[in-house]
Parts: C-alpha cells; structure tokens; sequence
C-alpha cells in the first residue's frame, strides 16, 4: 500500500506505535502456536503496545472504514473484546483524520479479562482459559475500563465520539442505546461471546457495513468459528467469509 | 485546527521523545535532576530525540514558514545524536509533500569531540566527566543506528543526506547548496562556531537558524560561539528564545546600525 497523503502517514505511524512495531518487528502469526504465543506475550503484552493484532488487520480495518465512508454506509463503529483498547483508538483516529464527527466508536469489554466457559460446553476454551498462559502470561486478557481510557487519552482520541459499554457482552449489548452500524469488529475470543455479539448486534449492521471475526481461525483454542458458522447458517448469510490472514475473517453484509 | 498534516507531526513529536505515555522531563527543573531524568526518559528508552517539544514546535513553525514565503534552500541539522530532529524536519517536508528539498544530518556519528582544555575548561571538564561519559555514552549514537532510525519511521530516502565525521572536515565542502533551515545542535563552542563559518552564508535571507545548546552556560560556550560570530557579522536579527536554552533567529540580511 503506497503511504502519501498526510492522513495516510499519520494512521501509518499510528498503527506502529500501537503494535510496538517501530523498531521490533511483529511477532509472525503463521509461526509454530507456541513459539507464537510467547513471541506475543514479550512483544506486546511486556510492552507499551496497546494492540496484539498484526498490521494487516489495522489495514483491513482502514479499509473497511474508507469504503463506508466513502459508499456512504450509514452507522457506528464498534468493538466487542478491546483489550488495551488499540484497535478502537484506531477506529476513533480513522474517523478523526478523515474529518468524520457525526459517528460514534463503541467499546465494549468486561474490563475484568475473559469470561470463565461452561467446561461442559466448550471444553477446550475452559481448559485454555484456565490455563497459565491465559491467567499468567496473558492476564486474562483484562485490562481495566481506566487504563483504557488512558490509553486512548495517550493518543489524543478520548472525546465523547468514543462511548464505553462495561459488562458482558450479553448483558449490555442488547440494550445499548446503539443506532445503525457500519462497522462491527469482534474480538471476544470464544463461542459465547462470539454469538452474544452476534445475536445483538448484526440486525444493527447495515447494509454494506462489514464484521470482522479476530478470532474465525484460533481453532486450536475457541469455538470462535463455530460460533460464526452457526449464525450464518441459521440466518442464510451466504456474503463471502474472506480472510484478513490465517486467523482473522470478516464479511460484507450484502443483504 | 486537527489537519491530519498536523496529527501525523504531532504524533511523530510524541513518539521521537518518548512522550505518548509519559510526560516530557521539565527543563527548568533543577539542574541535577532534570540531567538524570533525560538520561532516564530518553537515553534508556527508545527515543529518538531528547529535545523539547518547543523546539520541535519551533523547528515546524521555521519549515511552514520557509514554505510559505518560498525561501529556497535544503535543511540542515549540525549535532544529530539519533537522529529525531532531522527526521522529524524529512517528516515535515513528507506531510507537506516537499520533494524538492533536502535534508542533511551532519555528525561525527562517534560523539562528541574533545575540546581544548586549556581554551575550553568547562567544556573539557563536562565532556570527560561521568556524567557525559557514562550516562550519555558521550552522546554518541552510530551512522547505522541513526538511518535505522530514519528508516523504522520510512523516512530514509534520497532527500537525505549524511555527512559523517567532525565539522570543520565535512561542512566546508560539503555540497548542500542554499540553506533555508540550520539548526546547530553541537553542543560545544568550537562545534558552533565551525557550523557557523561554514553554513551561514549558505542561508537565504528568509531563513532561520536555530542554536539549539545557546543557554547552556553550565557546560558551554556555545553563547560565545554565537555572540562573537553575529558580533564579526555585525547581524542584528533579533535572537528569539524558544526555551530556556535554545534560541533562533530569521536572517533578514539587514545590516547592523
């Protein structure tokens, strides 16, 4: 992608300083799972990185972003599943640099880490989520509602375009006071808020905005894509499932 | 007004200075103390840079300025230690979308020289003590560090130039053409006053030059070094102050009373 126009440039370095990848390069996703997976923690969970996703998904993204805007697909933006936050700020920074004002970027998160799975249900994803490289090396994935909010402070971009939803998803999505959506980005990781997410969200999603699935691919740990093949079926999705790399998807909602 | 132009330098300021998370050390803090936290803040992180945000500020208001009134001429940085201003004057000219001009990052890329003890005391006391030595690696940061620098931020091209090695060696001859932008950044008074006798008549009338070390009369004689040279130059251009140590003035080639 040829990088010229000023907001170009600034969503480039942008999406650098949130992977910490000025200096280091990003950890390979299609890397040996274990050699992956602690590349990830000292890369980006030991850093100042407000994101663990790989670039070409921040490009994804921009993308999905620039043809709403330029299709003119009307609707808000959110994430479900925000970490740090990074990929939100990101959102927030795509509409600031190209001027939009008139919509909102949603963050929701439990801000207490990941949701314990039915051990009966989803064996893998409690077993993982247990595990000592979720609760240690990982965290659980929780970042508080305050650090986030720092973070996107840090960045220039905590303005009141950006709107937090605290609490499980299937709590707080349904009743969110959300309008129409253009863009949908799911990061919760496993089956339960993979669906909660869907179930609330996509009759919200309108025509020509995309969802994104983080976590389609991440078979060895989630029933993520299980989660996204159900819906699709029980609703007659047949819009192209196309892949951002080898665990990342996202479709454009053609009807 | 947020430009994107102007969300991308700022941006690029904050990251170059080490300042996204955490705020910039306070140069009118007490001497001591300000020294251990710009060691801390920015030689033991990943800066870039250990100027203040008032001189970045004041190097893009010299570069909208000279690209306002057309001022012709490359850009100079004299003292680049990683490189941050000079990348941060190739990012200027990047957003802009200047292809004409050029920036040049002069240094001995091996820290800084020894000054004369004898003409200098100060200057050799501080560049030989531990403080220097030790805590600022003799502020030394290599040709290859410093274009990885220009290139983790894609701003490692043609339109930049190096010129590796002491001043008076490389400035003299040095093929920069006219200059629109000198910023002198070496510290001490024989570095100064070495750039200045080599560069200032290179500068368009129109353009800036910035003395970034003019107050640091603590380990300096970088004041002299200015002050005897726009003495013998008899320049009247009134001398701005950007912080409490760095100053700048505009060449208006009018001559002294």
């Amino acid at each position: 992608m040829a990088i010229n126009t000023p907001a170009e440039l600034y969503l480039d370095l942008l999406k650098r300083c949130l992977t910490n990848t000025l200096f280091d390069v990003e950890p390979d996703i299609d890397d040996d799972e274990f050699r992956f997976t602690m590349h990830r923690v000292s890369h980006y969970v030991e850093s100042n990185a407000v994101s663990m996703i790989p670039l070409a998904r921040f490009d994804n993204m921009q993308k999905c972003i620039g043809d709403t805007l330029r299709d003119n697909i009307p609707g808000d933006l959110i994430e479900t599943g925000v970490w740090r936050g990074g990929a939100a700020i990101f959102m927030r920074a795509v509409l600031k640099a190209y001027s939009v004002t008139d919509r909102l970027v949603w963050a929701a998160d439990s801000f207490e880490g990941l949701p314990e799975p039915d051990p009966d249900k989803f064996p893998l994803e409690a077993q993982v989520q247990s595990g000592p490289v979720i609760q240690k090396a990982y965290k659980n994935l929780a970042v508080g509602l305050d650090e986030v909010k720092r973070n996107f402070a840090a960045f220039g971009m905590l303005d009141d375009q950006v709107r937090f939803l605290k609490g499980w998803f299937k709590d707080t999505l349904p009743t969110a006071p959300i309008g129409a959506l253009s863009l949908m980005r799911l990061d919760g990781d496993f089956y339960e808020s993979t669906r909660d997410s869907l179930n609330s969200l996509y009759d919200r999603l309108s025509i020509g905005g995309f969802v994104i699935l983080d976590d389609y691919g991440e078979d060895s740990w989630t029933y993520c894509r299980r989660a996204v093949d159900e819906f699709r079926s029980e609703r007659n999705i047949e819009d192209p499932l196309i892949a951002v790399d080898s665990r990342c998807s996202y479709w454009r909602r053609a009807s | 007004m947020d430009t994107p132009a102007r969300m991308y330098l700022d941006l690029l300021k904050r990251s170059l200075t080490n300042t996204i998370f955490e705020s910039e050390p306070d140069i009118d803090d007490d001497e001591f103390r300000y020294t251990m936290n710009c060691a801390t803040h920015y030689v033991n992180s990943d800066a870039v840079s250990m100027i203040t945000w008032a001189r970045f500020d004041n190097i893009l208001n010299c570069i909208e300025s000279i690209l306002r009134n057309q001022v012709p001429g490359n850009l100079i940085e004299a003292g680049v230690w990683r490189g941050g201003a000079s990348i941060f004057m190739r990012g200027v000219l990047k957003v802009y979308g200047v292809t004409d001009r050029q920036v040049w990052a002069a240094d001995s890329f091996e820290g800084l020289p020894k000054p004369d003890a004898e003409q200098f005391p100060l200057e050799a006391k501080v560049q030989s003590g531990p403080v220097m030595q030790k805590l600022y690696h003799n502020l030394a940061a290599s040709l290859q560090d410093v274009q990885r620098n220009f290139a983790a931020y894609g701003l490692l091209d043609d339109q930049v130039k190096f010129l590796k090695g002491w001043f008076k060696d490389t400035l003299p001859t040095a093929p920069t053409g006219p200059l629109s932008l000198i910023r002198l950044d070496g510290d001490f008074y024989e570095s100064t006053r070495d750039s200045l006798n080599a560069l200032y008549d290179r500068l368009s009338i129109g353009g800036f030059i910035i003395i970034d070390d003019y107050g640091q009369d603590s380990w300096t004689y970088c004041r002299k070094a200015v002050d005897e040279f726009r003495a013998e130059r008899q320049i009247a251009d009134p001398l701005i102050q950007v912080d409490s140590t760095c100053h700048y003035w505009q060449r208006t080639g009018t001559p002294a009373q």
